[in-house]
Parts: C-alpha cells; structure tokens; sequence
C-alpha cells in the first residue's frame, strides 16, 4: 500500500543543515498495524509526516497504492489525505468552536457527502468509541482520552484506507491511553484500516503487528541494544 | 460549492462559539470605521449642499436671464417677467436693475452694487429677507428707504470678512449717504440690515424699484438681470429653451454656470472629501487585516491542522473572508442606524457653524450603501491577505507551531 524509497530529509536551521531521515526504505502492507519507535528527536515523526503527505521529502520517493505521491501538488496531496488517509495528531487537535461530533463529519462534509450520511456515520463512529453521550460537547468539555477517541472517529470518518497518529497516547494517563489505543485496534481488526503510528511507550507496541525503529534518522528492524 | 458550504460552516461556528467580546468588539470597530467613513464625507457634502443652496436663494437663483448685448439692459422687461412667469415648472421671477455706487456714512466709506427690486417677487424668489438683523426689509413703494447687506454695513461686527472695506458701524435708523455712478447722490435711512453669512450676498444693496426709477429714470421697464426659481423637480434645461424662445435678444445663465466663484471651494471640499474617505478605508483594512493577522497568529496550529485533514486552503481562506464580511456587515449596518438615527439627529440639534452658516449632515442613502459595498470589499481583502499567508506556508511548521 505504502511504500518508501531512499528517503531524505533535512531541515535548515539558519545556517546549519539537520538531517531527519537519511536514505529510509520502508514498505507498509493493507492492514497492517505498524508501530514506529525511537527517542525523541530520531526522525519517527518526521517519517510519519512524509507517509502521511502533509511533508515533502528532501529526496526519494513515496509511493501510495503504486503512485508516486512525492511530487504531487499541494491541491491533489490535500484530496488524497481527505479521501484515503486519515490522522490522530499528539495534542488531540480537534477545532476548538465545533462539537465533537462536528469535528468528527468535516471532512466528510469537505468531501461533500450528504448531511444524512455524514451525521448518521459520525455518530455511529462515536457510539463505537464510547461518545455517543459526548457528541454534542465542545473539545474543552471532554477529558484527554475523548478528545483523543473524537480525533480517531474523525480520522475514521470518510472510511480511509490508512490512519497516521502520531503520539496518540502521549498527554494520555495509561487508563486513556490504552482506551486509545484498544480504538486504534479496533479500527484495524474491525474494518482492516492500516495503521500507522509513532510511540516512544513501550507499552504501545504491543499494539503493533510490526514494530519498526529509528535511530538517528535511519530505520532499523530491530531495536538497539 | 463544496468549498463555500465548508467554509460558511467553519466560518459560522466562529463566529457564534468563538471568543464572544473579540466578535463584540470587531463589529464596535467596523461601526466606528464606517461612521467615520460617512460623518466627513456627509459632513463637507453638507458645505457643498449649504454652498450651493445659498448661492441659489441670495444670489442667482436658479436661472439669470440676461441681454444677450454685453451692457445693455433687457427692453420690455415686466412683460418678459410674465412671461417667463408663466412657463410650466417656474416657481417665481424677479428683475432688478443695478447700478454702482459709494456710500458714505460719517467718514466711512464704502462702494456697492445698488440693485432697485420688485420687493414682493424678489421676497418670492431670495430668502434674503428672512436673515434681517436688525430693522426690517423694503416694503413696495418705500421711498429714501435702503437696506444694506452686513459686509456693507459693517453693523459694528468687527469680525466680518469685509468690515474694513464696510460702513463699519452702519445700523438700522442711520442716515447714509448714497453717490451714483450716474451723478444722481441721495441720502436714504438704512431700514434694515441682513447677514446670510453668504459674503457675495452680503455685500448687496437693496432699494426698491419705485426708488430705483427715481434715481434712474431711463431704466423704467428695463431690467439688467430677470432671476428665477424653479419648482423643485422641474426641467431646468427645457424651461431654459423656453425662456431663450420668448426673445432673441436674451441669453440666460444657469446657477451652475454662475457657481464659478464658489466652484473652487467645492472641488477643493471634494478633493479632501477623498482623502478621508481613503483614510477611513486604510483604518478600516487595517482594522480588518490586524485582527484576521492575530487571529492566524493564534490559530496556526488549528490552521495545519485543518488543512493535514484535508480542508483545502481555499475554503481555509474562504471561511476567514465570511467571518471578516459578517463583521463588517453588521458594523455597517449598525453603523448606518446609529448614523440615521442618532448622529444626524444629533448634528441637526447641535449644528457645526460654518462661515456660510449652519451645516447640516447630508445623508444620501446611494453614498451609504456604496460605502458598505466598498467597505465589505475592503474587508475581504484586508482578511485574505493574513489567511493567505497562513494557509499557504508548510502543515508540519503551522502544526508544530
């Protein structure tokens, strides 16, 4: 489904170059659910962004469904993380002037379903998560774990075919966390959505069908020493 | 389609769930930003307005039939005057007859234009008898009787434009003393004396026209100048024809074409009639601009995160040009009743006193609502700059702030 090559990455900072990812390879099956690990400043996010193509890599290619989305234009990356990917971000990042089942159907709405349709579905995704007596509050009246499990049922909203989250669980006490996760899960075992996410707990991974790591900008299979 | 209904639901649940008194004091500064708009605009359209109205009721009236032979006076002038009288859409005629003069008052001296009147029509067609200051106006017949404009008289106003060039301390009761330019000199009593605060109408001076043909007794039935005033709404280009048919040897002249003098005031008025307005512009741009730029500032964040769940920037952009235009609507239209309702009320009351008088507000609906177009316009613009900048930089920067 997803498939990287000889990926690159480097950020300027005034005058000195920062490389985030250095020649990565990396191929992601339908269905998986691929944990990306590493310490903080390693690259993960930075890898999650470029699959996720809200980030343009310095060099190499990104392949989605056999197309190479690398060099698309800003107008056709934005269609395709509307209608095939969707992302959980660390700091839940719900709007903070909809309710939670508002933020939940704006994409569906940007993507010009019917109100019927968009509601009913937003609804049934927060029933799901365990919000339905949530649906009508605004972000700044849930906890952390709900706006978390809202940012999943908007990611959910228009069926894609991968989720991005980075850090779900990061601002998360453990009970959220793993009810976060278990959501995570769920929409994998439930409906075959890969995902993909970044984590520095160990206890996330165990969430994973595959864990992968990187250090220093590089991936690796295996976890070091 | 898509874009505008995303947008509007965006906008709107901003507007309505977003900080309440930053949405209370936008819409106060865009009330502010378009009544400034209106009040110096309004206000100086109220000089141009009082300019002209002045000139038309004490000094040309609407239309100034003339000989067509430089100097000579018009023949047969009463029968002309009802003539004239009886075309559809005049309102009043009155001739007058002129002649210069050098009035003396002690040892003040002074020169004037007497004009002899018919006192009714003249009363029909001037306002000028209703701004008596002191005495009273000519009555038909009156005989050694004079009434002399403010800038003439002086009237011991020591603050007049023309008081060193007047009488000085000339009052109603005063003898003075009148030498014509034909050799005729005449003492007559000042009966009145009027202030229009209209400096070329005050420098008039009035005696009847029974008086006049005694000084003057070649000027019977003649006339230097037949003035008229027209109903309102009346065809002032066709009556104009109508009046040239009645005799060859006349031509006539509109007050527009006579407002020469005061033309340069008013385009003056005009020219700094456009810089405010486009000052007004800029500070309601700016209003607009630093409120949307902060308001980008703040949400960078949501913004990235908007857009990495695929909301276009378009609608992004959209969704800020909606909420800045809602703002300004409702300020303009607030604005406009507070203007309507308050403001010109007000100013009636309480008027700015000019040199040529009272002024007050001109209120013309077509300029207002241009000025909510233009200003809605403006609002657009001022928004989509900041929202443009914002939506149009890099996601993974907007998120991490």
């Amino acid at each position: 489904m997803l498939k990287i090559e000889g990926l690159k990455k480097i950020y300027h900072m005034g005058d000195v170059i920062v490389p985030a990812l250095n020649n990565v390879f990396l191929e992601v099956e339908e269905g998986e659910m691929l944990c990306i690990m590493g310490k903080s400043g390693s690259g993960k996010s930075t890898l999650l962004h470029m699959l996720g193509l809200i980030d343009s890599p310095s060099k190499g290619k990104i392949f989605f469904k056999d197309q190479d989305v690398s060099k698309l234009s800003e107008s056709r990356r934005s269609k395709i993380r509307l209608s095939q990917m969707g992302f959980v971000f660390q700091e839940y990042a719900l709007l903070p002037e909809l309710t939670a089942v508002e933020n939940v159907y704006l994409p569906a709405k940007m993507l010009g379903r019917w109100p019927s349709e968009y509601q009913d579905r937003a609804a049934t995704l927060l029933e799901s998560l365990g919000l339905l007596d949530r649906m009508h509050h605004r972000p700044r009246e849930l906890s952390g774990g709900q706006q978390q499990r809202v940012a999943i049922a908007r990611a959910m909203v228009n069926k894609p075919e991968v989720i991005f989250a980075d850090e779900p669980t990061a601002n998360l006490d453990s009970t959220s966390g793993k009810q976060v996760m278990d959501a995570l899960r769920w929409l994998n075992e439930q409906f075959g959505t890969t995902i993909i996410f970044v984590s520095h707990d160990t206890e996330d991974k165990g969430y994973a069908k595959r864990i992968i790591y990187l250090y220093d900008g590089k991936l690796s299979e295996e976890e070091e020493g | 389609m898509r874009t505008i209904q995303v947008a509007l639901f965006i906008a709107s649940r901003s507007i309505f769930r977003g900080n309440f008194w930053l949405g209370v004091m936008t819409i106060l500064m865009m009330v502010l930003v378009y009544l400034n708009l209106l009040f110096a605009p309004s206000l100086l359209q109220g000089v141009i307005f009082q300019m002209n109205s002045k000139l038309r009721e004490t000094l040309v009236a609407d239309l100034t039939v003339e000989s067509s032979t430089p100097g000579e006076l018009i023949p047969s002038s009463g029968k002309l005057v009802d003539e004239i009288a009886a075309i559809n859409g005049v309102d009043s005629v009155t001739q007058s007859r002129t002649i210069s003069a050098q009035l003396q008052l002690a040892s003040e001296r002074g020169t004037a234009e007497v004009s002899g009147i018919d006192v009714e029509s003249f009363k029909d067609v001037y306002s000028i008898p209703k701004y008596m200051i002191e005495g009273s106006f000519l009555t038909p017949g009156d005989k050694d009787q004079i009434v002399l404009g403010a800038q003439i008289a002086g009237a011991g106003k020591a603050k007049l434009e023309l008081y060193s060039d007047s009488l000085k301390n000339a009052h109603a009761g005063d003898v003075v003393t009148v030498k014509f330019a034909n050799g005729v000199t005449k003492k007559y009593t000042v009966k009145g004396i009027y202030q229009t605060e209209f400096v070329q109408a005050d420098l008039k001076t009035l005696i009847s026209s029974s008086e006049f043909t005694q000084v003057s007794p070649t000027s019977v039935d003649k006339a230097n100048a037949i003035n008229v005033k027209l109903k309102p709404g009346a065809n002032q280009d066709k009556i104009d024809q109508e009046i040239l048919g009645l005799n060859p040897n006349i031509k006539t002249r509109s007050w527009q074409e006579r407002a020469g003098f005061v033309q340069s005031y008013t385009e003056s008025i005009q020219v700094i009639n456009k810089i405010l307005r486009a000052v007004a512009l800029v500070v309601g741009f700016l209003t607009i601009f630093i409120i949307t730029y902060v308001d980008v500032v703040n949400k960078k964040r949501q913004i990235g995160i908007e857009r990495a769940i695929g909301i276009s920037p378009p609608t992004i952009i959209l969704a800020y040009e909606l909420r800045a235009l809602f703002y300004t609507f409702i300020g303009a239209i607030i604005g406009a009743i507070l203007f309507v309702t308050v403001v010109v009320p007000l100013e009636a009351r309480y008027p700015f006193h000019f040199p040529l008088g009272n002024v007050f507000l001109d209120v013309d609906y077509a300029f207002m609502l241009r000025n909510v177009f233009i200003l809605l316009l403006v609002s657009v613009a001022s928004a989509t700059l900041p929202a443009w900048r914002a939506v149009y930089g890099k996601i993974v920067e907007a998120i991490w702030g």
